[in-house]
């Protein structure tokens, strides 16, 4: 079928989203002929033309409408339709003032043509009486129409204070569009920019984007923020870093993902540019995700920038490096409000490296007042570990994930002489060969308020588990144990060795005593967690009818079954109904889940097969 | 000891009797009243106790004030939180159903609402009008905010470009 007219058919069965795919390739092929010389396809095209218009407008896409029916008009200067068609997209999107000039300009340059070529020039008479018509209707129509549709702009109605509190409701996108309104728009929300003091900004902004965004906020003159979250193009970012120090921006929260610029650039920038240390000086938290480079000074130098009062701190470690080129001396710094500090270190190779870094800003930044404090994947020390939890006196939270040969039986000796009292304790013990923890000589008093526990690859058995559970005096709400190889769950019935307290199995009851007032209990990638063990479970939970208020149970990774689960609801006097249940990798058929919905045992449940 | 009456009159001269709780929904109006009223004990010997207090509200004609009335005496029973919530908070809480359906009246009505709460200092409504003209505002294209309130469009195409790549550094979702 004729391409045009399979567009014009699609156009009548209101497919315009098609019609105007349709459309759209035609015109391509259409514009390749014409620039072959193939004149006939002049008028093909601006019937073409018109028609992806009409689509556009029905599709809602006013603008390319609008640039269909000006390409038609640079096309074909002397038909009738192509200023008809940009006048009705014009009246359409409220434009009644550019759709009369577009008409009256139509007009003007068929007089022209008239007089000019005279009868060789055809026109459509009927099409030009009817542009005559429309623009002297919209001529007459204009001042009564707008009397007619009164106005109710709250610009008009509202003075600016409360203009103001409206728009600070408004979202980002929403709030751009706004500019776009009118002229009086434009400046209003202009001067309550007040509002986008957290800009949301691209991901990978270009050079060319961020200099619009330095000229968005120059030219209205708003230079504090209370965030600033940016991260830049790698290939551009040194510019932008220079031009964003140099800016003299000030901002509360400054996040910051660079790909390449790493610690010695961004201190020497600062070194140099004035207003880039008044920045740094002014943050309250920091965000910074960046290769580092160890020379000596390492991070304690860029730190140094920073105000003593810092509040929250947050280090992503991309990729290290070593330099020695240049040495620096080490600086001592001491953040005395820090309550939030972390590092966290992606690179897993260059252990030794990680380790210079790690001790070079444990052993010379103080942050005696820190409240959450998380190392991940640091190589530290355990005596420098200890030091640091020695000496903080208001700890809350504390996160070590992967961090050297510090096992939970090092952080736990370490705790043991602070005034801290934590709510939550989060260790991942790493991988390699690490020194058997001891737990039963120490002083567990700083867990004896813990809310939050989660336990990996620790080689903690069950005896030691249940003497740190016990310390928590029953207060804890959420427990996570994860393959924690030693913490055997069921013994396997060909297993002769006799019980001692060493190598004894999970003891339900026991456990559930200790921990009454949970919430949610993740046992995953336990050691013999079968269905077996499953039903122990189930009848403890009958017979101690505790933890009462658990409502999150996540079974991920083990060997068990959809039977056994089911065990833990159906028995006799079960009592147990979840929010959630999570089984991840557990062998537990669609059907099963369903079946615990409909009886409305779990409200959620969530499992995803191996 | 009867409560003494109050009487409120509008810029148009009507006058509305009301409760003294409904009335001190307006901070506006309580303050006066706390003025013009004596402390409790000495009341007995004022002389007038009988006579009804008029509170004239120069700003506010009567069919907004029937409206505002409305509203206050819904809540004649329930103590707004005093304290300054966080901005984030108040923000992002939703409108209460009653006063969405309440405030469901033309835009001219709802901006005299809007500025007869500001000018009484009723709190509670005044954020409820705003969010709902937020709400009106909220998701919407520069087509449909102009609709929305029947604004012309006076951007040429040109300056409507020129602003839209001015945007270009933010995040459009």
């Amino acid at each position: 079928m004729d391409p045009i007219k399979k567009g014009l058919l699609l156009f009548e069965k209101g497919k315009y989203k098609e019609a105007e795919l349709s459309f759209t390739n035609s015109i391509k092929f259409g514009y390749q002929e014409l620039r072959c010389g193939k004149n006939e396809w002049r008028s093909k095209l601006g019937l073409l033309l018109d028609s992806r218009a009409a689509c556009h407008e029905k599709l809602g896409d006013l603008r390319s409408a609008l640039e269909d029916a000006r390409q038609q008009i640079e096309l074909e200067p002397y038909k009738c339709k192509s200023y008809l068609r940009a006048a009705k997209i014009h009246v359409l999107d409220g434009r009644e003032y550019e759709a009369l000039s577009v008409l009256e300009s139509g007009i003007k340059r068929l007089k022209h043509g008239k007089s000019k070529y005279g009868d060789r020039l055809k026109i459509n008479e009927r099409l030009y009486e009817k542009m005559i018509a429309e623009a002297s209707s919209l001529k007459e129509k204009q001042p009564t129409k707008r009397r007619k549709l009164k106005s109710t702009d709250p610009l008009k109605y509202l003075p600016f204070e409360l203009v103001s509190t409206i728009l600070s409701l408004v979202d980002q996108p929403t709030l751009l569009n706004c500019f776009l309104v009118n002229h009086q728009w434009y400046e209003t929300v202009g001067n309550t920019l007040g509002i986008l003091n957290s800009p949301r900004i691209k991901k990978h902004l270009s050079l060319k984007e961020f200099v619009k965004f330095l000229n968005f906020y120059r030219s209205r003159k708003r230079h504090r923020f209370k965030a600033l979250d940016l991260s830049l193009r790698a290939t551009e970012e040194t510019s932008m870093v220079k031009q964003l120090l140099a800016s003299g921006f000030r901002t509360e929260k400054l996040t910051l993902s660079l790909g390449k610029y790493d610690n010695y650039e961004l201190s020497k920038s600062l070194k140099n540019i004035t207003a880039g240390r008044h920045m740094f000086h002014d943050l309250k938290e920091l965000s910074i995700s960046m290769p580092v480079i160890e020379n000596g000074g390492g991070l304690t130098e860029l730190l140094q920038y920073l105000n003593s009062n810092i509040d929250k701190l947050n280090i992503v470690i991309t990729d290290l490096n070593i330099s020695k080129l240049v040495r620096l001396d080490t600086t001592n710094i001491t953040f005395t409000q820090m309550s939030n500090f972390a590092l966290v270190i992606r690179p897993q190779l260059s252990e030794k490296l990680n380790k210079r870094v790690t001790q070079n800003l444990l052993s010379n930044a103080t942050f005696e007042n820190v409240i959450t404090l998380q190392l991940i994947n640091c190589e530290v020390e355990p005596e420098n570990l200890q030091n640091l939890l020695r000496r903080s006196r208001r700890l809350e939270s504390l996160t070590i994930d992967s961090c050297g040969v510090t096992t939970l039986g090092e952080i736990l000796r370490g705790l043991e002489s602070t005034k801290s009292t934590l709510k939550s304790l989060h260790v991942k013990e790493s991988s390699k060969s690490r020194p058997v923890t001891s737990i039963s000589q120490l002083n567990l008093h700083s867990i004896s308020r813990l809310r939050t526990l989660s336990l990996e690859n620790t080689s903690l058995n069950f005896h030691q588990l249940m003497l740190v559970l016990c310390s928590t005096n029953k207060h804890l709400r959420h427990l996570r144990l994860k393959a924690n190889y030693k913490v055997v769950f069921a013994r396997s019935a060909f297993d002769r060795r006799l019980p001692d307290t060493a190598t004894r199995a999970f003891q339900f009851r026991e456990f559930l005593e200790a921990v009454p007032q949970l919430e949610s209990l993740s046992l995953v990638q336990g050691t013999n967690l079968t269905d077996s063990a499953l039903r122990n479970f189930s009848s403890e939970l009958i017979s101690t009818s505790q933890p009462i208020g658990l409502k999150i149970l996540d079974l991920s990774m083990n060997e068990i079954s959809g039977v056994g689960i089911i065990d833990l609801f159906q028995r006799p006097k079960s009592w147990l109904r979840l929010d959630q249940l999570i089984a991840n990798g557990c062998d537990m058929h669609p059907d099963t889940s369903n079946f615990l919905l409909r009886r409305e045992y779990c409200r959620y449940i969530q499992s995803i097969d191996r | 000891m009867t409560e003494r009456k109050i009487i409120i009159i509008t810029s148009d001269g009507d006058k509305f009797p009301v409760e003294r709780k409904v009335a001190e929904k307006s901070i506006l109006i309580k303050n006066m009243l706390k003025n013009l009223l004596p402390a409790d004990d000495e009341e007995e010997d004022d002389e007038d106790a009988d006579e009804p207090i008029e509170v004239p509200t120069q700003n506010v004609r009567s069919a907004v004030m029937k409206n505002i009335l409305e509203w206050c005496d819904h809540y004649k029973d329930y103590n707004f939180p005093d304290d300054e919530q966080d901005d984030d908070s108040k923000k992002s809480a939703p409108i209460d159903a009653w006063d969405k359906n309440f405030l469901n009246v033309d835009q001219e009505m709802l901006y005299e609402i809007i500025l007869a709460a500001n000018y009484l200092n009723i709190k509670p409504l005044l954020n409820a009008g705003c969010k709902v003209v937020a709400e009106m505002i909220r998701g919407k294209s520069p087509e449909e905010i102009r609709k929305t309130f029947n604004i012309v469009n006076d951007f040429t195409p040109e300056e409507e470009a020129a602003i839209r790549r001015e945007n270009e550094w933010a995040e459009d979702r």
